[in-house]
């Protein structure tokens, strides 16, 4: 089930009110009642799959209970390696497995050897790297012995499967989320109000600019033979904003949902697109994968290589931001990206102290000018890449941007007046973003008076009403 | 919790109300859709794709016809919404006086209108009409139709009002020379469709035609149309329902010159397949797809407004003397 759609507007309510007038009465109830809803949930996509998040759920639910329970470290070491293989090996199945028979074959054909591959003949469970992450970490944690196990398989299952996140995250983590779970959650009137406010303002990120931009994008990319460099870049910027509007107004709607029964997500977005160095944006865009990925990968390699000195760091970091790119699909072009990103990172630890220096020496304004311009400005490039279906195209796409027609006024494919009204959007919402960035979220407004508030609430609606695109597209972080 | 209900559902009531107000005002500006599908039932209809849509004005026709009490409605969608196939005899059915008997149908014949995208393997559930909004309707006659602009509008219902007065912006800001210049469509009480321009110039329009008829051949190419046997099983079931409701034609629109060479290559025989239905089931073929040169194009496929009305004069004409 999407977010928006025309059933989740039925589905919210219902659960709503049963969650809070009729199973309100225990806690394993409303856990219980939990599960069969975002069973449901998932289920209006493909009930096939059910069985997948089942299955993934209770393998590391008995495989955490039993390693909380031996003390042999090659016991809970065995128990460790079963819950890994149980989990990357189902991602590696339905999401993996076709790359890698695909680029085997090539790469034996290129050296004469004919082979015959077969693949699977598998759709992609939607949200499969979400949750398969989340119960990895369950296991981890308590092989690390962080957390304790649940005993309370109900709360369990409620943790993998809770509907608001189970698709396209936040990744949770159990030490953040069980604990609520197991505790009696009180319904109050700002945690209502707070969430009913993200996920307004969610809903405009996705439906207003996301989706605006995702017209345009999706001509300029299938047709980017026929483009003038100046429109290709209009492209990629543009594409910009539809992902981030998508995924973070997904997240937005999620934590908001979530807060209206009680429940608090973690953070997943705060403000990218001011950021001033790639590290800084990682800091701040998807901020529960790529702080996964520093505890569960990062750190374990960089204390593996800490004998290297600096050079165990950058190879944990070009190494752990090319799986971040590969999480993110079966396809050279996330590995690529993530590639990209690390080689950066890494420039910009080996330049710390250089910068700094510079930081000191030249106007400040200026320099957060520069840095945010050289961050977008690589940003946008390896966006190419990300949105791309191959690395041919990826190229073609560079080689036609860079051209003399860059400077060139953009063609624009559809009627002018519909890009002009998405570009007046856009720039909205940069500067709402702008003046909001010490704040949660941009509509966090509940110091301000009654009838102010009510005006804001009122504008977006109404902009959700004329400007918002209800195509039932797919959010964009349902493919990965 | 009370204090939120309250706040909550009286500003869902409010958004309701809006909504419900905002409906009134859907028209055929609103999209090429909504007007042929919350005006009421007919007696006789043109049927097809967006070849139809534009081509077929039904005013001109009962002006000319010797019976003008058929009523002539255009119920022709378009490519991806009407292709001959199980969505649109459903839609079809919905739309008929059901005890009319005496009505006449011009259905639309073209090899992209019985093409699937590639080979279909005789599964209606991958016809790619059951992604668009006709598939997702049980009602065709309602007005306003709540069941289209919630399942198939796919836009903020906001925009229909946007959509009314865009029109009447955009050509202001472009007769003060502001550059600003515009397409839009707009579906006439009876059902055709007419595609407006800031820019009414076809000397200028002319010289991109040949380049669009380009366009539309690639499309056709990229789109790897295979004729389908499926949908010309749908093609008999539609004519044989039809026959029960009056007088079935069978048209074949003209078209630009070189997307006519282009059908003719790639589907030799079409025409020797439409005459055998139309000989199977007793009703007559009129095809005018090689005058397309005596027509106006507004882009390499579709009849401009002035292309339409010439040519709904000379199918009236034709339905005359079939008569």
């Amino acid at each position: 089930m999407l977010f928006n759609s025309l059933i989740f507007i039925f589905f919210l309510p219902i659960v709503f009110f049963i969650y809070w007038f009729i199973v309100n009465k225990n806690i394993k109830g409303q856990n219980f009642f939990l599960i069969i809803a975002s069973y449901f949930f998932y289920g209006w996509w493909d009930w096939r799959f059910l069985g997948l998040i089942f299955f993934s759920s209770i393998i590391d639910y008995f495989i955490g209970k039993r390693i909380s329970e031996v003390d042999h470290r090659k016991s809970r070491n065995i128990l460790l390696i079963l819950s890994l293989v149980s989990n990357l090996g189902t991602l590696f199945l339905f999401k993996y497995y076709n790359f890698f028979v695909e680029n085997f074959v090539s790469l034996f054909t290129s050296m004469g050897i004919e082979l015959e591959g077969s693949t699977l003949q598998v759709i992609l469970p939607i949200g499969i790297s979400f949750y398969t992450f989340q119960t990895l970490s369950y296991t981890i944690d308590i092989y690390r012995k962080e957390i304790k196990p649940t005993k309370d398989l109900i709360t369990f299952l409620a943790f993998v499967s809770f509907f608001p996140q189970l698709v396209a995250g936040p990744i949770e983590r159990a030490g953040n989320l069980i604990p609520q779970f197991l505790k009696k959650r009180t319904f109050t009137y700002h945690d209502g109000a707070e969430g009913a406010r993200l996920i307004l303002w969610g809903f405009f990120k996705k439906v207003v600019i996301a989706d605006n931009c995702a017209f345009f994008v999706n001509n300029i990319f299938d047709n980017y033979p026929d483009q003038s460099g100046s429109t290709l870049l209009l492209g990629v910027i543009l594409f910009a904003f539809q992902v981030y509007g998508d995924f973070s107004g997904y997240s937005d709607i999620a934590i908001g949902t979530a807060k209206l029964f009680g429940i608090k997500l973690m953070e997943n977005f705060k403000f990218p697109y001011f950021s001033t160095s790639i590290t800084e944006f990682w800091r701040r865009w998807h901020i529960s994968l790529s702080t996964w990925l520093r505890d569960y990968l990062y750190t374990p390699i960089v204390i593996q290589l800490r004998a290297w000195g600096m050079m165990g760091i950058i190879v944990s970091t070009i190494l752990s931001f090319t799986i971040i790119g590969f999480w993110h699909g079966a396809n050279w072009v996330y590995i690529v990206f993530g590639l990209f990103h690390g080689i950066i990172i890494s420039y910009e630890i080996l330049t710390t102290k250089q910068r700094k220096r510079w930081k000191k020496k030249v106007n400040k304004r200026l320099y957060f000018v520069l840095s945010l311009g050289l961050t977008m400005g690589f940003y946008l490039f390896t966006l190419i890449l990300f949105r791309s279906n191959t690395l041919t195209d990826a190229i073609g796409y560079t080689q036609h941007l860079i051209d003399r027609s860059l400077f060139t006024l953009p063609m624009i494919i559809a009627p002018k007046y519909r890009m002009i009204y998405t570009l007046l959007l856009i720039i909205v919402f940069i500067l709402l973003e702008w003046f909001n960035r010490n704040k949660d979220h941009v509509l966090d407004v509940a110091n301000l008076p009654t009838f102010k508030r009510w005006g804001v609430y009122s504008l977006f609606i109404l902009l959700i009403i004329v400007f918002g695109r209800f195509n039932n597209n797919d959010f964009i972080y349902f493919q990965f | 919790m009370k204090l939120f209900l309250h706040k909550s559902i009286l500003a869902i009531v409010v958004v309701v109300l809006l909504h419900m107000l905002l409906s009134f005002f859907a028209d055929g500006y609103t999209d090429s859709v909504y007007e042929k599908v919350s005006s009421g039932k007919k007696k006789s209809l043109a049927l097809g794709g967006s070849r139809m849509s534009q081509a077929i004005i039904p005013q001109v026709i009962d002006s000319i016809l010797e019976k003008p009490e058929n009523e002539l409605y255009n119920f022709a969608f378009t490519n991806s919404h009407s292709g001959i196939g199980p969505v649109y005899l459903n839609a079809v059915k919905n739309k008929v006086l059901s005890k009319s008997t005496n009505g006449i149908f011009l259905v639309s014949v073209s090899p992209w209108g019985l093409s699937s995208y590639g080979n279909d393997n005789g599964d209606a559930t991958v016809l790619r009409e059951q992604n668009f909004g006709l598939a997702k309707l049980s009602n065709f006659s309602s007005s306003p139709n709540y069941e289209y602009l919630l399942n198939g509008y796919g836009y903020g219902w906001g925009n229909i009002l946007l959509k009314k007065v865009e029109p009447p912006i955009i050509s202001t800001v472009n007769e003060m020379g502001l550059g600003l210049d515009g397409k839009w469509s707009y579906v006439h009480n009876d059902g055709s469709l007419e595609i407006k321009t800031t820019n009414n110039d076809f000397s200028q329009i002319n010289k991109k035609i040949q380049k669009q008829a380009d366009d539309f051949i690639n499309e056709t190419k990229e789109k790897n149309y295979e004729l389908s046997a499926l949908r010309f099983s749908y093609l008999n079931e539609m004519i044989t329902f039809l026959k029960g409701h009056g007088t079935v034609y069978l048209v074949r629109l003209p078209v630009h010159p070189k997307v006519f060479q282009y059908e003719i290559s790639k589907y030799p025989s079409f025409n020797q397949m439409i005459e055998k239905i139309s000989d199977t089931n007793s009703v007559k073929y009129i095809n005018f797809a090689e005058d397309g040169a005596q027509y106006e194009f507004c882009d390499g496929n579709h009849l401009s407004r002035k292309g339409a009305k010439l040519f709904s004069i000379e199918i009236a004409k034709s339905l005359n003397r079939k008569q």
